[in-house]
């Protein structure tokens, strides 16, 4: 009987880190576009940097914040969550941390793109900053969102270094797909991952279809 | 009931061969339409933003009725939304993904100790009352891409009134309009604004267009104000 954990781990992960990564990256993508100087530079590359930095460096950072004597580690500990390394929570945390770049790439790009007239006639009006960036800036930027959002989901469920990192390879727990084709290609089970790549493929093909439609709904 | 302007701003811009300097004293009174004529680049439109909260000018005084807007002296600087300065911009930035009468709602705030219904039922009459007002009431459900540019200012004009702007800046409002249609909405617009009676500072490059339009004109050229009686020594320089 074939395994399809490591199918519904990987998708439990990419559907979870997206949507964390869809609302953060555009939270945080609105406060940083009006920052200017060397301020926003730095800020720019902190958040850019998971996307330039190999997958092991980012595993090991995790691991150092999120192990047990690790300051992210110790909070999560406090509210009750313990030995978040190593759990299925593990593979959220990764997939979040190398897709968040995307999200907030693309959603940053797409405010930038918006008239500014706009946002003034909202201020003008008397409308918040919040009720802009709801009934204003989403709307005007969503087919770029949603595209970064398709990006995001790609690249969680490919994630392997840090996953490999900091969830290990545990079967039926942590095991995701990549992770799969991996340990079954080095086992020398190649019909195994002969599947998962299909599955892989199949979903990377649907994803990045979307994405290229929603672009094309962007310029048409 | 009257809005007062005293601005000094000096734009370092690379587009400028000196840094652009704009000092300007005037005040409108209610009901009356003050007319800002000057070429392009002149700083009508600068005028308009420092007003609305836009541009900050690095010294001077907006007041409107008792409200002081901005004054560099006493540090004071209300931000857009809270000026109650109503903007007509040159290209009526309507928001593309609303429908015309959720544009001319979005203006329209929830008061304090208002339910959500009651904010509702409000905004609905009074989107209502302009849209008619502006013979636009036919157009509630469409979008601004699907309405004529004649039509779209009139929806920018009811968004404006629903917000109840205690001033009314118009940037160069028939700019965008056809020579013929110009004609048709001018009177009506310039009597519509006399009956919600505010006052409006009217910029445009057009001698004609001001001239039929406003009660009064100041002419404006390289950021200075230039028509006798209006122009006063820049007492802001002293500050």
């Amino acid at each position: 009987m074939f395994d399809f954990a490591p199918l519904y781990i990987s998708l439990r992960a990419a559907l979870l880190s997206s949507a964390i990564v869809f609302v953060l990256g555009t939270v945080v993508a609105r406060l940083c576009y009006t920052m200017k100087g060397r301020g926003a530079t730095i800020v720019e590359t902190i958040l850019t940097l998971p996307l330039v930095l190999p997958p092991t460096v980012l595993g090991f950072f995790l691991l150092v914040l999120f192990g047990r004597n690790g300051p992210l580690g110790v909070l999560l500990a406090r509210m009750g969550l313990r030995g978040v390394i190593f759990s299925w929570q593990a593979t959220v945390i990764a997939a979040t941390v190398v897709s968040f770049p995307l999200m907030y790439r693309s959603a940053r790009g797409a405010f930038r793109q918006i008239d500014q007239e706009l946002l003034w006639a909202g201020r003008t009006l008397g409308m918040s900053e919040w009720k802009i960036f709801v009934h204003v800036m989403i709307p005007e930027a969503w087919p770029v969102l949603m595209a970064g959002l398709a990006l995001s989901f790609s690249r969680s469920l490919g994630e392997f270094g840090a996953t490999l990192m900091i969830a290990g390879n545990i079967p039926g727990k942590t095991q995701t797909m990549p992770m799969a084709i991996y340990f079954a290609t080095a086992g020398g089970d190649m019909q195994t991952a002969w599947i998962w790549v299909g599955i892989i493929v199949a979903i990377s093909c649907v994803s990045l279809a979307l994405t290229t439609h929603f672009d094309a709904g962007r310029k048409g | 009931m009257s809005l007062e302007a005293t601005l000094y701003l000096r734009l370092a811009s690379p587009d400028f061969y000196r840094p652009f300097v704009l000092e300007a004293q005037f005040s409108v009174a209610q009901g009356e339409i003050l007319g800002l004529l000057g070429p392009s680049g002149s700083g009508k439109s600068m005028t308009l933003k420092c007003i609305a909260g836009i541009v900050r000018p690095e010294r001077g005084h907006v007041r409107l009725n008792d409200r002081v807007l901005f004054d560099s002296g006493q540090k004071i600087d209300l931000p857009s939304r809270e000026r109650r300065v109503g903007y007509l911009f040159q290209s009526y930035a309507l928001f593309p993904h609303m429908s015309v009468i959720r544009n001319v709602a979005s203006g329209i705030g929830r008061s304090e100790g208002e339910s959500y219904r009651e904010w509702r039922q409000r905004a609905d009459r009074c989107c209502r009352q302009y849209m008619e007002m502006l013979h636009i009431e036919q157009l509630a459900s469409r979008y601004p891409r699907q309405i004529s540019g004649g039509q779209q200012q009139r929806v920018a004009l009811a968004r404006l009134f629903a917000s109840q702007p205690e001033a009314i800046l118009l940037d160069e409002p028939f700019s965008a309009l056809d020579a013929e249609l110009k004609d048709a909405i001018g009177d009506e617009l310039k009597r519509t604004l006399l009956s919600y009676g505010c006052p409006v500072i009217f910029v445009s490059h057009n001698a004609e267009e001001v001239s039929r339009f406003c009660s009064r004109t100041i002419r404006i050229r390289e950021g200075r104000l230039e028509s006798p009686g209006e122009l006063r020594a820049p007492a802001v320089e002293e500050r």
